[in-house]
Order: C-alpha cells, then sequence, then structure tokens
C-alpha cells in the first residue's frame, strides 16, 4: 500500500456517531464511500438499515395492503411479521387468542418430553438458540427466511425451507411434538394472505404473501426434533426473494407409511412477529390461499437440509410438500438496480428531448414573428424539464446509472436550449468579450494580451486558453470551440456536482434532484453555460469541492492533488469563483470545527490554501481585479447607505419587475424557505452533527440573504443573480433532501397537542399510496415552479426569451448583420484600437468584432437636444474619436431599461430617443459621417 | 518461457488501458498535426477532452477506487485542466501558442503521465533493496477480502450475468437513438432558421479618411459602396456641397456587389456623398465629409 493512502484525517475512533435522521439515510455517509459507487443501490440498501430510505421503505411497505400483483418482484427485507388470520369458526376471542401473545401461552418442550417424543434425543439438543440458524434447500433458490426463536427449545437449528441466517429473526416457532400421531388431514389455518416478511438482510424488506403455515415435525432417530416451516420463496426471483408460505385448504398430511409420523401443527402466529406452532390442534381449519401445496406422503418430494447443530454439519431427509402447478408468470430476467441499470431514463429524455424539438420550433417561430411562438415557448421548457424532475421524485429510479443519465440528459438538452437560440455565431456581450480573448491568443500566439473589451479577464485566460487550444487542433471557428468548451465544461459541472452530492447523501434520487433544482438557478440556464470564464471554473469550483470532501472522509494524496489542482484552475479561470471558492471551503471547514468532535484542525487546510492561491494570483498577477470588483460593490454599499439614511434616489433603484414575475418567483422562493425551514428545523431538533448538512443550510440562510441584495440599486438584481450561482448550490442540496426525504414540514403533535419542536420519531414511515403521488406531484410542481420563474426572472429577459429581429438594449437581440457589419468596418476602415462609443450593442460589437477601445460613458451625447458647449466638453475628456448611432433607438424603448452603459436615465426611460437627438450629428461641421448602412451611422469626431 | 506464453503476456499487455491511451494520444496528435480537417477535428476532440484526463486519472488514482460516474466527470475535467496548464507552461517557456504546440504540448503531457505510471512504485521508493545481497524481492499485489477486486483484463471471461447486463443496457439505450434523432433535427432546424434570418444584404457606403490636402485646396477621398443589389440598380453617386448644389455624379456599373472609386473633392467644404437607387428622390445611403481644419 503506497504511502498516500493512509488516510490521514480520519475520523477517531470513539467519536460517538450521529443520531440517524431523517434526513441521512445513511448513517454515515462515508461509510458507502469504500463500496463501489456504480453499485449504489447497494449502497442505498446498506443505508437503509439505520434509516430505510423513502424510496425504498415506500416499495416495501406501500404494497402491504392488497392489489399487489402476486408475481411482483420485490426486494426482500427486513424481519418476518405473520399474523394470521383466526379459523372461520372461531369466535372473535379465539381468533384474538391466536393473533396475540397473550392468547397463546409459550409451551416450551421439556427436555423429557421432547426426548420421549423423538425417541432417543438427548435433552439439551432439543433446545433451539434464540437465535437459530435455518437452512433449508429448495427448489426456490435462495428464498431467505428469517426465524427468531427465543422459544424454541432447541439447540439445533431448524432445517426450513429456506435459508434462515438471522440475529434479527423474528418467527418464532414452538414444535410440541406429541407422542399421539396426528390425524392423517389436518386442516391448518391459514395466516393472512398477505404479510410482511422482514429479513435480517436490511434491503431484503419484502412482501410476503403466506397464504398459511404448514409445519411438520418428523422425529428421527438420530435427530432430537425436526421442524419443518413449509415456507416457500414464492418468487425466486434473483437475488430478490419473495418467500410465500402457502398450503391448500385441507391438505392432508399422512404419515409416511414405515417411516416415523408426520405430525401436522397449526402455526399460529403470535402478536406481530411471533409464529407458534402448536401441536394437537387436529382440526383446524385452513383458509384456502392464493396457492397451496398438497403434502401427500410417499408422493412428496425428498429434500436435502442441512442441520447445523452447534458446528457441525449434519443432513437429514424429510418429507418435503410437492409443489402445486403454477401459473407461469413473466419475471425479470436482469435484477433491477445493477450497477448499468437504466431504467426508464432513456424515455423520460425522449420524451425530454421532444420539449427541445418544441423550443426550436418556439426559437423559429420567434424569428419569424409567430404569435404562439412563446406558448411552444413555456410548453417545450416545461416537456424538458418536468418529465425528469418527476422521474427522480418518484422514488422508483433504479440507481445512480439512471439518475446520472436523467440529470446529464436533462443538462444536456438545457444546454441545447441555450445555443439553438444563437447557434451560428456569438451574440451575448460577455460571450463576444470572451470571443475576442480567445481570438487574440490564437493571432498573437501568446497569453495575457490586452483585452479592451473585457480588461480584466486578461488575467484569467483558463477559458480563452480552452477555446483557442480547441479551435487550434480541430480547425474548427472560435465560435464553434468555444460552444464544445463551455458546453463540455458546464456538463462536467453538472456531473460534479451530481457526484459531490451523491457522496454526501449517499442517495442518488437526492443528488440528482439537487441538480435538477440546481438547474432552477436564475442564470443556470444562460450565464452559467455561456463561453465565459465562470462557466470554464465552476467544473474546478466544484471538483476542489468533491476533492476536499473525500480527502476529509478518507485521506489520500490523490485527493489533495485535484483539490489543490483545481482550486488553481479556478482562480486561474475566474476572479469571483475564486472568491466563491475560498468562502465555501472556509464555510466548510468552520462547520466541521463546530460540529464534530474532536476538532480537526486540518479542516481549515484547504480554505487556507485557497486563500494563499488567490491572494497570490491577484496580488501577484491580477492586481486590476480589485478596481474591477470595486465599483459594483461601492454601488451597493452607496445603495444601502442611502436607504439606511431614509432618502430615495432614483438612480441607484432597481429596476421595478413586472408584477407576475414577482408572484412567480415569489411562490418559488416561499417554497424553498419552507423545505429550508422544515430541513433545518429537523437537523436542530435532532441534533445533527453532520458537517456537510450545516454547511448546505448556512449556506442556504445566505442564498435567502443574497435575494435580497437584488433590491439594492441598478446592478442589484445582476449581482444577487451572480451570487445565486454559487448560493443556489446550497438550498438545492436541502430542497432535495427535504423533498426526497419526505421531511415532515408540518410537525405532528405530540400528546399533549404541541406542534412545536415536537421531536420527530426516528424512523417515520415513508409516505406511500396517496401521500406518496401527492408529495412527488407537489414537490414536482415546486421545482417546475421555480424552473418557470427562473426562465422568467433569469436571462434572457422576459421580453426577449425568443430570437427574432433587432430589440433596441436586448443585448443578443441586438445583434444583427446591420451592428455586425458596422463593426468589421471599423477594424477593416479605420484600424484597431480606435476610442469608440454608442449604445450598449455598438460599443459590445465595436469592442470585439471591431477590436475598439470601448467608451461607455457616452450616453449623455445622445439624449442632448442640441450640440453645446458642454458636450464638447464631454469629447474632449472622454476622448472619443467615433460615435456609433443606431436609428433604430428613436423607434424603440430599451429592453435592459437602458440604452447606454452607465446611462443616466436607466430605469426611467419612457421614450424613445428622438430622430432630432440622433440626427443632431449631422448637423456639426467639424464631424464626419464616414460609414452608413441606413441603420447604423458612424461618426468622426474632431477630437483626433 | 516458450513464445506462446511471451505472445500470451504480451497481447493483454499491449491492449491494456495506458498503452491504448497512449496508442490513441500519438494518433490523435498525428490527425492534429498532418491529418485532414475531418480527422482533426475528432483528434482534437480527444487530445483536449478527453486523452489527458485518462492518463491523470490512471497515474493520481492508481489505488484509489473512483466510481464510474466519477470517472465519466473526471475525464474531461482533468482534460480541460490539462489544457490550462499546458498553456500556461508553452507561455511560460517562450512557445508560440498555436497548432502545433497545443498538439505536443498536450499530447507530451499526456504520453508523461502514462510514463510516470508505468514506472514501479519501488522507483520512487528508492532502490536500497536491490543493493542488498540475497535475493531480490518483488512487490506483488495483494487483495484483501473487502478490498475491491481488480478489473477484469480484456480477455477476462465475461459472466452470464455480465451479459445479461449488457443486453439489458444495449436494449434500454435504443430509444436513445431516438432522442439522438430528436435532438439532431431540432438543431438541425434551429441552426438553419438562424442562419437564414441572419443573411440579409447590408447595403453601405462609406469613405476612408481623406488623405492630404493637395496643393490645389483639394483631397483624395475613396468612396466605396458594397452589398449592392442588382434589382435596386442602376446606383448613382451623387457629391453635392453644403447649399445642395451637384458637384460629381457617377453612375455604378453592375457587378459583383461593391463598387469603390476615388474622387478628387475640395477640402475647404463640407461635401456630402450620396448613394441613389434607381428612381430614387432621396439618398439611399449618406456619408458627410467635413472640411479640412
Amino acid at each position: 500500500m503506497p504511502k498516500d493512502d493512509t488516510p490521514e484525517p480520519r475520523t477517531p475512533p470513539g467519536l460517538p456517531p450521529a443520531p440517524v435522521t431523517s434526513i441521512n439515510g445513511a448513517g454515515s455517509p462515508d461509510a458507502a464511500e469504500a463500496r463501489e459507487m456504480s453499485d449504489q443501490r447497494s449502497g442505498d440498501r446498506t443505508a437503509t438499515e439505520e434509516a430505510p430510505e423513502p424510496d425504498d421503505r415506500a416499495r416495501g411497505t406501500a404494497q402491504v395492503p392488497g392489489g399487489r400483483p402476486p408475481n411482483r418482484v420485490e426486494p426482500a427485507r427486513g424481519k418476518a411479521r405473520v399474523r394470521p388470520a383466526g379459523p372461520v369458526e372461531a369466535t372473535r376471542t379465539k381468533i384474538a387468542d391466536i393473533q396475540t401473545t397473550e392468547g397463546v401461552p409459550a409451551k416450551p418442550i421439556p427436555p423429557a418430553q421432547a426426548a420421549a417424543a423423538v425417541g432417543a434425543a438427548p435433552a439439551p439438543e432439543a433446545q433451539v438458540a434464540p437465535e437459530a440458524q435455518v437452512e433449508a434447500q429448495v427448489e426456490a433458490p435462495e428464498a431467505e427466511v428469517e426465524v427468531e426463536s427465543p422459544e424454541i427449545e432447541s439447540e439445533e437449528p431448524v432445517a426450513a425451507d429456506a435459508e434462515v441466517a438471522a440475529p434479527d429473526a423474528t418467527d418464532t416457532v414452538e414444535a410440541e411434538p406429541d407422542e399421539t400421531p396426528t390425524e392423517p388431514e389436518a386442516e391448518i389455518e391459514t395466516a393472512e394472505p398477505e404479510a410482511v416478511v422482514e429479513t435480517a438482510e436490511p434491503e431484503a424488506v419484502e412482501v410476503v404473501e403466506a397464504d398459511a403455515v404448514v409445519a411438520t415435525v418428523a422425529p428421527d432417530v438420530d435427530e432430537p426434533a425436526q421442524a419443518e416451516e413449509d415456507a416457500e420463496a414464492a418468487e425466486p426471483d434473483d437475488s430478490q426473494p419473495q418467500v410465500e408460505a402457502e398450503t391448500e385448504p385441507q391438505a392432508q398430511v399422512e404419515t409416511p407409511a414405515g417411516e416415523h409420523p408426520t405430525q401436522v401443527i397449526p402455526v399460529v402466529p403470535a402478536i406481530d412477529e411471533t409464529v407458534r406452532i402448536i401441536p394437537g390442534e387436529e382440526t383446524v381449519k385452513i383458509i384456502p390461499g392464493e396457492r397451496t401445496r398438497r403434502i401427500i406422503p410417499g408422493a412428496e418430494e425428498t429434500r436435502r437440509i442441512t442441520v447445523v447443530p452447534g458446528r457441525s454439519v449434519r443432513t437429514q431427509k424429510i418429507p418435503v410438500a410437492a409443489p402445486l402447478a403454477q401459473p407461469e408468470v413473466e419475471r425479470r430476467k436482469a435484477p433491477r438496480g445493477g450497477p448499468y441499470d437504466l431504467g426508464r431514463a432513456p424515455w423520460v429524455l425522449l420524451l425530454s428531448s421532444l420539449g427541445v424539438l418544441l423550443v426550436a420550433l418556439a426559437y423559429t417561430g420567434g424569428r419569424s414573428g409567430a404569435g404562439s411562438a412563446p406558448i411552444a415557448y413555456w410548453i417545450g421548457q416545461v416537456v424538458v424539464f418536468t418529465p425528469v424532475v418527476l422521474r427522480l421524485l418518484s422514488r422508483r429510479m433504479a440507481g445512480v446509472a439512471e439518475s446520472f443519465l436523467l440529470v446529464m440528459g436533462l443538462a444536456i438538452n438545457q444546454y441545447l436550449l441555450k445555443w439553438m437560440y444563437s447557434p451560428d455565431q456569438f451574440r451575448f456581450p460577455d460571450e463576444l468579450q470572451h470571443w475576442l480573448a480567445t481570438t487574440t491568443i490564437m493571432e498573437t500566439g501568446k497569453l495575457f494580451q490586452p483585452n479592451p473589451a473585457l480588461p480584466p479577464a486578461v488575467h484569467f485566460p483558463g477559458l480563452a486558453e480552452m477555446g483557442a487550444a480547441m479551435a487550434s487542433m480541430t480547425g474548427l471557428p472560435v465560435s464553434g470551440a468555444g460552444i464544445i468548451v463551455a458546453g463540455v465544461a458546464h456538463l462536467v459541472f453538472v456531473g460534479v456536482l451530481f457526484v459531490c452530492v451523491l457522496r454526501a447523501s449517499n442517495s442518488p434520487a437526492v443528488a440528482g434532484v439537487a441538480c435538477a433544482t440546481y438547474a432552477t438557478a436564475l442564470h443556470y440556464l444562460f450565464f452559467s453555460s455561456m463561453f465565459l470564464y465562470q462557466t470554464a471554473a465552476l467544473p474546478f469550483f466544484m471538483l476542489t469541492i468533491w476533492a476536499t470532501r473525500r480527502w476529509r472522509a478518507e485521506g489520500g494524496k490523490p485527493f489533495q492533488v485535484i483539490a489543490i489542482g483545481s482550486m488553481a484552475m479556478t482562480t486561474v479561470s475566474h476572479h469571483v469563483t475564486a472568491f466563491a471558492l475560498v468562502a465555501t471551503l472556509l464555510l466548510l471547514g468552520v462547520t466541521e470545527l463546530f460540529t464534530e468532535k474532536p476538532r480537526r484542525w486540518s479542516a481549515l487546510a484547504m480554505p487556507l490554501i485557497a486563500l494563499g492561491v488567490v491572494t497570490a494570483w491577484i496580488l501577484l498577477v491580477a492586481r486590476d481585479v480589485i478596481s474591477y470588483l470595486e465599483e459594483p460593490i461601492q454601488q451597493v454599499a452607496t445603495t444601502i447607505d442611502t436607504l439606511m439614511g431614509g432618502t430615495s434616489d432614483a438612480s441607484t433603484a432597481a429596476p421595478a419587475a413586472p408584477i407576475y414575475q414577482l408572484i412567480l418567483q415569489g411562490s418559488g422562493l416561499l417554497g424553498l424557505l419552507v423545505l429550508f425551514i422544515a430541513v433545518a428545523r429537523d437537523m436542530v431538533i435532532r441534533r445533527d452533527r453532520d458537517s456537510w448538512r450545516w454547511a448546505a443550510v448556512i449556506g442556504g440562510l445566505v442564498f435567502f440573504a443574497g435575494n435580497g441584495v437584488r433590491f439594492l440599486g441598478q446592478n442589484g438584481p445582476e449581482i444577487a443573480g451572480r451570487l445565486s450561482t454559487f448560493t443556489y448550490i446550497p438550498i438545492s442540496i436541502v430542497a432535495a433532501i427535504a423533498l426526497v426525504r419526505a421531511v415532515q414540514i408540518l410537525p405532528s403533535r405530540d400528546s399533549a397537542g404541541r406542534r412545536h419542536w415536537v421531536a420527530p420519531a426516528l424512523a417515520t414511515p415513508p409516505p406511500t399510496g396517496r401521500n406518496l403521488v401527492v408529495r412527488v406531484l407537489a414537490g414536482s410542481a415546486l421545482v417546475t415552479l421555480l424552473m418557470i420563474g427562473a426562465r422568467a426572472g433569469g436571462w434572457p429577459p422576459l421580453g426577449s426569451l425568443l430570437p427574432g429581429p433587432y430589440l433596441a438594449g436586448g443585448f443578443e437581440r441586438s445583434v444583427d448583420a446591420y451592428g455586425v457589419d458596422a463593426a468589421e468596418w471599423e477594424l477593416r476602415v479605420l484600424g484597431p484600437g480606435n476610442r469608440v462609443g454608442g449604445d450598449v450593442t455598438s460599443v459590445s460589437l465595436a469592442s470585439t468584432y471591431g477590436r475598439q477601445d470601448p467608451v461607455r460613458e457616452v450616453g449623455p451625447l445622445y439624449y442632448a437636444d442640441e450640440w453645446g458647449l458642454s458636450e464638447d466638453e464631454l469629447v474632449a475628456s472622454i476622448r472619443v474619436n467615433y460615435l456609433v448611432v443606431d436609428r433604430r433607438l428613436s423607434t424603440q424603448l430599451p429592453q435592459s431599461e437602458a440604452y447606454f452603459e452607465n446611462d443616466p436615465h436607466a430605469g426611467r426611460i419612457t421614450e424613445p430617443l428622438t430622430t432630432r437627438q440622433l440626427t443632431k450629428f449631422d448637423a456639426l461641421t467639424d464631424v464626419d459621417r464616414l460609414y452608413d448602412n441606413g441603420t447604423v451611422r458612424i461618426y468622426r469626431m474632431g477630437v483626433q | 518461457m516458450n513464445s506462446t506464453t511471451v505472445k500470451a503476456r504480451a497481447l493483454p499487455v499491449l491492449l491494456s488501458a495506458p498503452v491504448l491511451t497512449a496508442a490513441g494520444t500519438v494518433a490523435a496528435a498525428a490527425s492534429v498535426l498532418a491529418g485532414p480537417r475531418a480527422l482533426a477535428i475528432p483528434g482534437g476532440l480527444a487530445l483536449g477532452l478527453l486523452l489527458p484526463g485518462l492518463a491523470l486519472i490512471a497515474l493520481i488514482f492508481r489505488y484509489r477506487t473512483l466510481s464510474a460516474v466519477e470517472r465519466t466527470v473526471l475525464v474531461p475535467g482533468l482534460s480541460l485542466g490539462t489544457m490550462i496548464v499546458s498553456g500556461l507552461l508553452l507561455y511560460v517557456a517562450g512557445f508560440k501558442l498555436d497548432r502545433v504546440s497545443w498538439a505536443l504540448g498536450l499530447a507530451g503531457i499526456t504520453l508523461a503521465v502514462l510514463t510516470l505510471k508505468a514506472v514501479p512504485e519501488r522507483v520512487w521508493q528508492g532502490e536500497e533493496e536491490d543493493e542488498q545481497e540475497g535475493p531480490k524481492t518483488e512487490l506483488i499485489p495483494v487483495f484483501r477480502d473487502d478490498a475491491p477486486k481488480p478489473p477484469p483484463g480484456p480477455f477476462a471471461p465475461t459472466s452470464p450475468e455480465q451479459k445479461l447486463e449488457r443486453r439489458t443496457l444495449v436494449k434500454q439505450l435504443l430509444p436513445m437513438l431516438l432522442v439522438l434523432a430528436v435532438i439532431g433535427g431540432a438543431s438541425w432546424l434551429s441552426y438553419a432558421n438562424s442562419h437564414d434570418s441572419y443573411q440579409v444584404t447590408v447595403t453601405t457606403l462609406y469613405s476612408d479618411l481623406p488623405g492630404p490636402v493637395g496643393a490645389d485646396n483639394g483631397w483624395d477621398v475613396d468612396i466605396r459602396a458594397t452589398g449592392l443589389v442588382e434589382a435596386d440598380g442602376p446606383y448613382t453617386v451623387v457629391v453635392t456641397d453644403p447649399t445642395g448644389n451637384k458637384i460629381i455624379e457617377r453612375r455604378i456599373p453592375g457587378g459583383d456587389g461593391a463598387w469603390g472609386a476615388t474622387i478628387r473633392l475640395p477640402s475647404a467644404t463640407r461635401m456630402t456623398i450620396g448613394l441613389y437607387r434607381a428612381g430614387d428622390t432621396a439618398a439611399y445611403r449618406t456619408v458627410i465629409v467635413a472640411a479640412a481644419q
């Protein structure tokens, strides 16, 4: 074993385990990390040992009442619980006696009596250990029945029809051999048609249809006692047995001729988990079950069973009933939930892809101005998203493979929605800025070249490097290579988020729902998947978190290497993401220090390393980023100061959102808040000590606080949206925990009728039946509502959700052939580096396609009705050489509430610019109009 | 050891994952550097997004267990990181970042990582044991009962369960073909529609910056028009002075949709140059040349 495999920061022994909660399906998620995650389903089974996962538990219990197909394959699990029905003729009291322990007093076999009954059996051997192992070999392959038998008075494990290895077995079989041979025909009362049998294997809970229990005692000369449990694995389907004990009405039991007498004894289960076999009751009527078995001496099969007295193994032959012919049933050939079981994911994704087609048609309609395009768009968005969420919440997933395929399929489909908006070229301003950075690298062959469109990006070349490498090697244009790089980075980010949550929760359902919920973040669909440097940094951000998680759990240099390398890549790629990474690692470290005892100060190692890496890069390489980030922060601070002072400044106010948009987003946020409170309350009451869950809760608090930033100033919504890129991760995890683990939203009342701070039960029953359906539908509706709210309030703005003709101040919608032609003319005729001013789109195009130095403070020059001295002074002060005038500004109000960057009238524009304002430049004698394409005009100002 | 035994042992070694990765790296680099574009695209994608990650995982996680999902996401993730690192290294080393350097850099890193993985562990731990006298010891892998089993080799027999799983997987993946068809059709529809909607003819009239003022107090001005549509022709260029008098009028001959000429204009006067389509009474496009200052 290499040195680096030594788990360094492992939890020291003796650390008290965290109490089991309803939200940590596995008591210790780390315990499952040693297993192959491809076998996640089995990992979930292990998790169920301590707190059964709702979906699994639901699977086991929801089927009990009936209506379940008899041959349905379900995983067997848990302990046996057989409650028989009483005899038909019996009185209610007798039935109660049979069904309860009190009514049937235990009758331990006296050693002497047992010995006399069986011949030469010594007394000690007639007692079965309380946890007897009963093994039997039957035709039904490996059906498992666990029988715990504190009342079986025999040390020898009783051979039965199933393999029983049972520390937790619960069936108690009390055999009282009677010297008097049993009547040949005994009618045995059947048990309840369907009973829950739980085996010791935690995930082997199974519904058992026990029609009857027939037990025979066949004394042998060599054996003190024999008992046969006629429990048959009714569904020997693969590894998930379904056990059925059955008999036929009026089953005839005869003593084999010439052999020892076979005694038929009724099985009288005691309360809940106790089955008593009382010999002597000769005529007990059998309630017919679905399937029966006839025991005919001489005609029955003989099976070889293993009796394990102590440590030795002996075998003996006992008569076993020959099963009657059963109807052919279709059985599943492959076990469900294998590592490669994709479940229904392909079909769900097929439905989701139809939504992609719908949105594509909506985009086509938007470009041609079709009125029904918005309807198709919204229907398409729901069809893309909601089926996947429904499946993830349905608790019927096959396992990790299906969940992962669903998540990645959804991510791909949603990325296609972004790409199809503008599939042939970059149009979003930020994408154009990074297109320029990439193109510059390809042209110069060097990094850190000036980028006038986005100066801070010069010192964060990660994305541009990847784009340039891909474009250079494949020969694709920068836009094509950029789409590939951004798409892969986005998918890796989602994939690592899935893996991270999977590691932390040990549940593919929680991981899948968390990713689906995160897909409802404001900027997920566009901003987080565009060709931006944040898109390049996000996968490394999540890789750092994942590697840190694994390092904290199991130690090892590989994860240290990945963590440190990823934080370096994050730092090289994007400043804000690097800051968020430091904050996130710090949060994780601090919560670990506070929640886990004894404290491991190594929890602060990664945050400190990250802080050092980021600080070093900023101080040594990217010093200009400080001033770049200073402006928006100051603006928010100014707005807060203004609000605290009780004054209002129109220029700092955020534009009002439409009321329906507020309702949509508010409803979604309210739903998230309810889930957040439910999870937090659950954790507090249960005294949860999982540091990662506490970190998620604290991160959720930051998310809700960050939403308040949107009301702070003109840049408030943008800052809040960008902040949510990171704070939405913890709130998504919290929401997924609440939705999948079925955390109680409304606390139950205690005995005093109080709801508050009532500790929930350790093992609350999972939602089943109608309750399950309601929960799944409600959860899906909430996540869908969040998605709709994000699409309505995120990017692109509601007015330009669909591509189409030019829109003033519409960013992507403002980029068309006229603007691009003008920008390319600037580069071709004027050369690069001139100071060019204009509206938002003109400046964006001029600084990217045109390679000009953008001037963003030119708004007053356009708003002026007359050209005067102040305009001359402004031109001189900002040293603008050229002005780009788009005549369409006089026909439309700006979609983004502003025509210009640093627009002095932002948010207060009620009328478009006038023709007079836009044509006043023609009257200036010192100004040339050098370019005119009918829509865009370019003026050369007098300053050279 | 006879030849049959050697072949039997050599074949699985040759088909092992590191060797295949190395071979793929060489092939991908060759396709990028010397292959046609049809090969350069898959080669470049593999070299940028796949092979470095495979090599790094093989090296870094030699003794660690990663789930299939983790491997799936780590391969492209680490490959992206390798591109960033290789770019920085090339830049620091003074190489120009172009196709050759990118391909050789990424391929070199990938092969170097694979070489490191091929180095036995004892090399890293020193050769002290070899210097000792006595029989040499050899490290052999020991798999404990609770340790994950080694992955099966390329010729490991598949159990019936594995075959069944594979068949089931193939059946389950069949709908994905429909998924690919649907999203492929949607993508084609969207791309074609966007491309077509963007393709509009932009008719422009522009002038270069005027040249120096000559002795005749005039200067040469290059006037050009692009995007001329034949159906709108014939076009006419008219130069007028501030009072509206026509100084020059030229008819633009039909051609490839573009026209250009150098016109001598007086530099002391602000001149207006208009482009007229057939039948226009007002200028269709206009540029203005201010007087020399």
